[in-house]
């Protein structure tokens, strides 16, 4: 069992940090980024020969420093060219259509996904392209009888360390009162000379980058990325998101950590029968919450904006 | 603006001569019904009744994301329902017993269950849209894009399910659905020997099933512009375009939506009924979120809201997934190999073209079309009036008019 709540807390880590992402965009525009989880996969394939480069893989072992720098310079350039791209998709995707009827965004952000996921299978292939086995050296921790092995412990942190990082920026820093100022009433903000276009475009930033930094986690702990990697991943994400409360940053770190420890938990289940229902479950899992507290957990507000 | 004269462009004194287009639409359909008869173009006609499929589908969903608003990112699961229900229904997939019961319309025993395709019609339709209402029941009283993440992760389970479902499950239930083993040997309608028409289902000849789509989709088309002029198809475009005012109208906001899903599920549900018989099979990878998306293509694409776009939309992007795309794949990169010898930026290009994966680039080419749509024409080709209006704000005085127009056609009928 405690084998189980470890890694269900170190898969949770991963879908808690593509869920900022959702969950961030949702909160500033009332949008569904469709386009999230593909850009999370964009991420995994800049890392892939990043990685490649940066650890020795003729050798049995590999060291320490090298790990963290490749680990680094992996997440640092797969979050630039993924923030980038995130914005990019709000510039020429969403923003024209900031005015439109509800229905037209959500619309463009399926196509985009579509192209994204599309341009991807192009690039690399429709099956899985493999990271280098070793990027960690692993070992295995003993305390009181459980096992913990050191990639889950480096995952988790790095995760935790991104989340205290974006909890600071939103609450503490004068960019991020921009930011729930925007979220909360776009034209009150704009009136207190907030520019809420560049304010949207730096939540897209920030969104997109966490989903990079975050592919590289996924390839840790994963090994592979396929080009449709981040399609599921994303739903699962967006699942933990709504758990949470939607547009509730804090929520859909919690809301990530739970559908973590429910999906290893399902997935251990005897017979075979968890690897093949664990996506059931998890989307009976929305369902349910939508039914019973559409809010979240933590979320408050449920009316729809007038 | 008020000073502007307004000009009358050619598809408003279209739209307001009733004869020429009620002429034009039995023009339409006369050549729809000649076409097989004279045409020997089999492959066509086969391609031509896959297509029909696919506007059954679209209308369906039309009413769901044009009508109501709502986006349904699932609608393939409605397809699979419809489908499977027909390939347990109408096989030997679900055998029992020793001996057979036989009736005029059904038989059910150690041959399986075989039901009478007229009268699996409105069970295929109703279980659909049973399972609409199911889903659609907890979702459709939150916000509206909810729904759209909902039924994707409707989408995905019920594929799932099947698969899941097959012989030796890890739930060790029996087996229901053949899982990764497909259904086969679906039965076909009955053969129809009336006057001077003589259907053959069971044969090579894809003309009966041509026909036999040609008939639901002209009896379809006609229940949903009784629909959508209805109180109730009134009360879905009240609902799309102000829910708060709609509700304070005094419609019930929930059940009208409710309505609407499970009414697109049902049309998603037949859609599967004849794909599935048509085909004599059915898997479960038949129903991915791919079919899910190129359906909502076809409605973005003809134009949202407006039943002729939608048709027209419809019947394009099916022949271009069945078989225009694949042409111009082979098209392109011949021209490519062509140019290759030419050397220099022009061999360059043709080097490029010569390995250009058009085919297998459809997802991303309908993803440019849903976002090229959205972007630069929202109506769609064909759009519906009142979508036109709405999307443009700079014509808001014309909305303004139609509602006005509206209004008075209403007060009139009192």
């Amino acid at each position: 069992m405690a084998d189980i709540i470890i890694a269900g807390l170190a898969l949770g880590a991963l879908y808690a940090i593509v869920a900022l992402g959702y969950t961030m965009v949702y909160g500033i525009i009332e949008l569904i980024n469709f386009a999230h989880g593909d850009v999370f996969t964009l991420g995994g394939f800049i890392a892939i020969p990043i990685l490649g480069r940066l650890i020795n893989q003729n050798s049995f072992t590999v060291s320490t420093t090298e790990s963290i720098i490749g680990i680094g310079v992996a997440m640092i350039v797969a979050a630039i060219v993924c923030a980038a791209v995130g914005v990019f998709i709000e510039l020429v995707a969403y923003r024209p259509l900031r005015n439109a009827p509800k229905l037209a965004p959500l619309i463009t952000a399926i196509g985009v996904s579509l192209i994204l996921e599309n341009a991807m299978y192009q690039w690399q292939g429709g099956l899985p392209v493999y990271a280098p086995n070793n990027i960690v050296q692993t070992s295995n921790y003993t305390f009181l009888g459980v096992t913990i092995t050191n990639i889950q412990i480096l995952v988790i942190v790095i995760a935790v360390l991104m989340m205290l990082g974006l909890d600071f920026f939103v609450n503490q820093t004068r960019l991020g009162k921009a930011m729930r100022a925007v979220a909360q009433d776009r034209e009150a903000a704009s009136m207190m000379g907030i520019n809420v276009n560049r304010i949207i475009s730096i939540t897209f930033l920030i969104g997109s980058g966490l989903a990079g930094a975050g592919a590289v986690i996924y390839l840790i702990l994963e090994g592979s990325v396929g080009y449709n990697s981040g399609f599921t991943l994303g739903l699962f994400a967006f699942t933990a998101a709504v758990l949470g409360g939607i547009g509730n940053i804090r929520g859909a770190m919690m809301g990530g950590f739970l559908i973590g420890l429910i999906t290893a938990y399902v997935q251990s289940l005897g017979n075979g029968g968890g690897t093949e229902w664990y996506d059931v479950v998890v989307f009976a899992i929305l369902v349910l919450i939508l039914v019973f507290r559409p809010a979240g957990l933590l979320g408050t507000n449920t009316t729809e904006k007038v | 603006m008020a000073t502007a004269v307004p000009v009358r462009n050619p598809l408003q004194v279209w739209r307001e001569n009733a004869v020429a287009r009620r002429l034009f639409v039995l023009v339409v359909v006369i050549a729809a019904f000649l076409y097989p008869i004279l045409s020997t173009d089999v492959v066509t006609i086969y391609t031509a009744t896959l297509a029909e499929v696919y506007v059954l589908l679209a209308l369906g969903l039309n009413i769901v994301v044009g009508f109501a608003g709502l986006l349904d990112l699932g609608y393939a699961a409605f397809f699979a329902i419809g489908a499977y229900v027909t390939a347990m229904l109408a096989s030997s997939r679900l055998s029992f017993g020793h001996s057979n019961v036989s009736t005029f319309l059904f038989s059910i025993g150690s041959n399986g269950v075989h039901i009478n395709f007229f009268l699996l019609i409105p069970l295929a339709a109703v279980i659909a849209a049973f399972f609409g209402i199911l889903f659609g029941a907890p979702t459709l009283r939150l916000r509206g894009d909810y729904l759209a993440i909902v039924t994707l992760g409707f989408g995905e389970i019920v594929p799932k399910v099947i698969e899941n479902l097959g012989p030796g499950n890890s739930l060790g239930l029996p087996n229901i659905t053949n899982g990764v083993n497909n259904i086969t040997g679906i039965d076909s309608p009955p053969n129809v020997n009336f006057w001077f028409i003589h259907l053959n289902f069971s044969g090579l000849d894809p003309r009966p099933w041509y026909f036999l789509g040609l008939v639901i989709i002209i009896i379809s088309v006609a229940i949903i512009y009784r629909l959508r002029n209805s109180r109730l198809g009134r009360s879905w475009v009240a609902i799309r375009e102000d829910e708060i005012a709609a509700s304070h109208a005094g419609i019930n906001i929930t059940g009208t939506r409710l309505t609407a899903f499970a009414l697109g599920a049902a049309f998603s549900g037949f859609g599967g009924l004849l794909n599935a018989s048509h085909l004599g099979s059915v898997s479960y990878d038949q129903f991915l979120f791919q079919v899910s998306v190129t359906i909502l293509v076809m409605v973005i694409l003809g134009g949202i809201g407006s039943i002729p776009g939608v048709m027209v939309g419809g019947a394009f992007i099916a022949f271009l997934n069945e078989s225009w795309l694949a042409w111009v794949g082979t098209k392109v990169n011949d021209l490519g190999t062509a140019l290759h010898p030419a050397g220099g930026v022009i061999g360059t290009i043709g080097a490029w073209l010569a390995t250009l994966p058009v085919e297998s680039a459809k997802p991303m080419i309908f993803g440019f079309m849903l976002v090229g749509v959205m972007l630069l024409r929202p109506q769609g080709l064909i759009p519906e009036r009142r979508r036109a209006l709405e999307f443009h704000p700079e014509t808001q005085h014309e909305l303004e008019e139609e509602q006005e127009e509206l209004y008075t056609v209403r007060t009139g009928e009192i």
